[in-house]
């Protein structure tokens, strides 16, 4: 008997390693080379049983398709070679029919009514080559609310697609500005990251710089010049409220929130040098963080808080510099020719992004935070200010053109560009637009 | 004493053939069961109002007046922008005179291009006709000069030995890809993968995919090895994903593989790591 459960135990053992073998195959290939294409998907317009329901289904699909398409990483495939609509599709797609229009990726959805008025949404994404679904979700809300659901749902599939997070659902606050050259009115206004929902926050009659968003509230820092006098407010989108954030002895400059948002980090000029501090929110505690006889400015936190990057001309050019967030360990990072500025730290934390002048030209360009890694991404006459998307992938900045026949006056827009620096786009904005902030995703 | 052998062998045996059911899935015909539906309900409502904040401006002039005078203030460093004309940024800007025809064309002095591949894109509309293919070795630009571009990824090395077979002496013919027939299935896939770029870790992961392949040279069937990283590492499961759709691209069908070799090739492991692209 004991001969029999040996022979029993071997036979075991002989399945299981065999159940391990498929793994151990008979030919191994790398493949260390691929294409950057953007991946074809098909999207028809969403279905309802009513008018009003398929109307507002044409326009999230409307909203899915910029989206996704100005990421660079989507190309929406010609409605018009769809053969299945949303409604039948939504059951079970004819995954032959999507394969033969080239669709890698289907995006389904049908909206309907619920008792109390509001409106369903579902939505699934197909993997139309594997044959299954990759991601269903169903959304309730009232139907004025359709673009901050069409946004969520492209959130969705650049996330199930990409693995990182998406960036749709969030904001740009921005500085609007109109008139000449030497009166220009600057307003506070702020948008959905496709330029769309726009309003202004201020009225003009201050002159505002540089906001900045809070990373974790609807919160925005900016310097305003209220009776001439330069000081770094707090602006509360939600309630409309303004507070001003201290008043410090000298010039405050570049505020920008910590990660947690319980601090601002900005630098603060005194006799003719500048220093940077950061001030505790709740406490009011002012730390001063550089002790140096130049000029240090432009800090922006790590996404952990354990350092901060900034600009300073100590070495004798302006360049980039690291330190720990209590001030100690300061490392240059940039050694390059040209000087650097407005240094931004990725909230993926893998990068720096950075203005840099070089010869009369200025670029944006992203450099890891360990001095390695330079890359120059865009170019122009004049751009500057870049500003991370929630998921660290996109950057926001301005770029200045000199207009009129003496090329005395000056047009200003806002753009993004995929860190891989192709993809460039317009965001269109009433009037001209500069420094602009990008919001964390709403919540 | 008899019956509880009986018993045990059954066991035993019925272990056997479970795992074998549960680790040989492509011994079934159909494998693709559909998978379960899942719907969350997320009630985004009442929350989401986008209406919700107050409508245009009233800006209201800051309230807190500063108790004392401030010094007048050296001049910004940093903030770039103040009534006048963009000066641009901090002290002294360089010469921002000699500008370049007009701003919605970034760039691009030509010598400071040094990648030709791509020109760098000049329109706003990306929705134009599809770009060109970008061959994933392109994909990160960089303006500076040549030196700090980073290096392209060196031409596949194993070029020059595609005339050079390598079956051993004791390989029966037949029974040994030579390294050019494996070239030739390892460029049809570059062709089919379409590399999810730009993320953070792309160019430290690699996903291995294991292949079933029918006599015709068609995919029978195809799983990730490391299902376990699959299922908790989102990054992880979207390089999987691309892997698995260039090797069931209809592009990629059949596989270009030698006919008479089917006991090579019939069950095929291919590593996906892009990091020699970086």
């Amino acid at each position: 008997m004991k001969k029999l459960y040996g022979i029993l135990a071997l036979v075991f053992a002989a399945a299981l390693t065999l159940a391990a073998t498929p793994a151990s195959a008979d030919l191994k290939i790398d493949v260390t080379r691929g294409r950057a294409d953007p991946m074809p998907i098909a999207m028809p317009d969403f279905k309802g049983s009513t008018a009003e329901d398929n109307e507002l289904g044409r326009k999230m699909v409307q909203v899915i398709n910029n989206n996704l398409t100005r990421s660079g990483l989507f190309r929406v495939i010609d409605p018009r070679a769809y053969i299945q609509d949303s409604m039948a599709a939504q059951a079970g797609p004819r995954f032959g029919e999507w394969r033969a229009i080239n669709a890698q990726a289907l995006v389904t959805g049908v909206l309907s009514k619920t008792g109390d008025g509001r409106t369903r949404v579902e939505f699934r994404l197909w993997d139309v080559l594997a044959e299954q679904q990759m991601v269903g979700m169903a959304y309730m809300t009232t139907p004025t609310n359709w673009r901050r659901i069409a946004h969520i749902i492209s959130d969705a599939i650049y996330k199930r697609i990409t693995g990182e997070e998406g960036y749709f659902d969030s904001r740009l606050v921005y500085i609007s500005e109109t008139g000449p050259a030497n009166a220009r009115v600057k307003r506070l206004a702020i948008m959905d990251q496709d330029g769309e929902s726009h309003r202004y926050l201020t009225d003009g009659r201050t002159l505002v710089l540089t906001p900045r968003f809070s990373p974790t509230e609807q919160k925005i820092t900016y310097m305003a010049y209220y009776n001439n006098k330069p000081r770094v407010y707090i602006y509360d989108i939600d309630s409309g409220r303004q507070t001003v954030l201290g008043d410090f002895p000298g010039m405050t400059f570049s505020p920008r929130f910590s990660p947690d948002g319980r601090k601002v980090v900005m630098s603060l000029s005194k006799n003719g040098n500048s220093d940077i501090y950061t001030l505790d929110l709740g406490s009011r505690a002012v730390t001063q963080l550089t002790r140096d006889n130049s000029i240090n400015t432009s800090p922006s936190f790590a996404p952990d808080s354990k350092q901060v990057v900034f600009e300073s001309d100590r070495g004798g050019t302006q360049q980039l510099y690291v330190m720990n967030a209590n001030g100690s360990g300061v490392k240059r990072i940039t050694f390059g020719d040209g000087r650097y500025a407005n240094p931004v730290w990725s909230p993926r934390g893998d990068l720096i992004a950075f203005t840099k002048m070089l010869k009369g030209q200025f670029y944006i360009g992203v450099i890891r935070p360990d001095g390695s890694g330079e890359r120059l991404i865009t170019q122009s006459f004049h751009v500057e200010g870049p500003t991370w998307s929630p998921n660290g992938r996109v950057l926001a900045y301005f770029k200045e053109a000199p207009t009129g026949a003496r090329r005395t006056g000056r047009s200003a827009n806002i753009y993004t560009i995929d860190l891989t620096g192709y993809n460039e786009q317009r965001v269109s904005t009433p009037l001209d637009g500069s420094d602009p902030a990008w919001s964390p995703l709403n919540k | 004493m008899r019956t509880s052998a009986l018993t045990m062998s059954t066991g035993f045996h019925v272990a056997v053939i479970a795992a074998a059911m549960i680790s040989l899935p492509w011994l079934k015909k159909d494998f693709d069961i559909p998978p379960p539906i899942i719907i969350e309900f997320v009630d985004v409502g009442p929350i989401t109002q986008t209406t919700k904040q107050a409508p245009v401006s009233t800006p209201k002039p800051p309230k807190e007046e500063p108790k004392k005078e401030e010094p007048p203030p050296p001049a910004p460093k940093n903030t770039a922008q103040d009534a006048t004309p963009p000066a641009p940024k901090k002290n002294t800007p360089e010469p921002k005179k000699e500008e370049p025809k007009k701003e919605t064309r970034p760039k691009v002095d030509p010598n400071a291009l040094p990648d030709k591949k791509k020109p760098p894109k000049k329109e706003e509309k990306p929705d134009k006709a599809a770009e060109p293919d970008r061959d994933f070795s392109s994909v990160l630009k960089n303006l500076a000069d040549p030196k700090k571009t980073p290096a392209p990824p060196a031409q596949q090395p194993d070029m020059g030995l595609e005339s050079k077979p390598v079956e051993g002496h004791n390989a029966p013919l037949g029974q040994k890809m030579t390294m050019r027939e494996e070239d030739a299935l390892r460029r049809q896939l570059e062709r089919c993968w379409n590399v999810p770029y730009g993320a953070k870790d792309a160019d430290n992961t690699s996903v291995e995919i294991f292949m079933v392949i029918n006599p015709d040279r068609t995919l029978r069937d195809a799983r990730v090895v490391d299902s376990g990283r699959y299922n908790r590492d989102t990054f992880f499961r979207a390089m999987a994903d691309s892997a698995l759709r260039a090797v069931r691209n209809p592009l990629c069908s059949p596989f270009e593989l030698p006919a008479d070799k089917y006991d090579v090739w019939k069950t095929t492991t291919v590593n996906f790591n892009p990091s020699q692209m970086f």
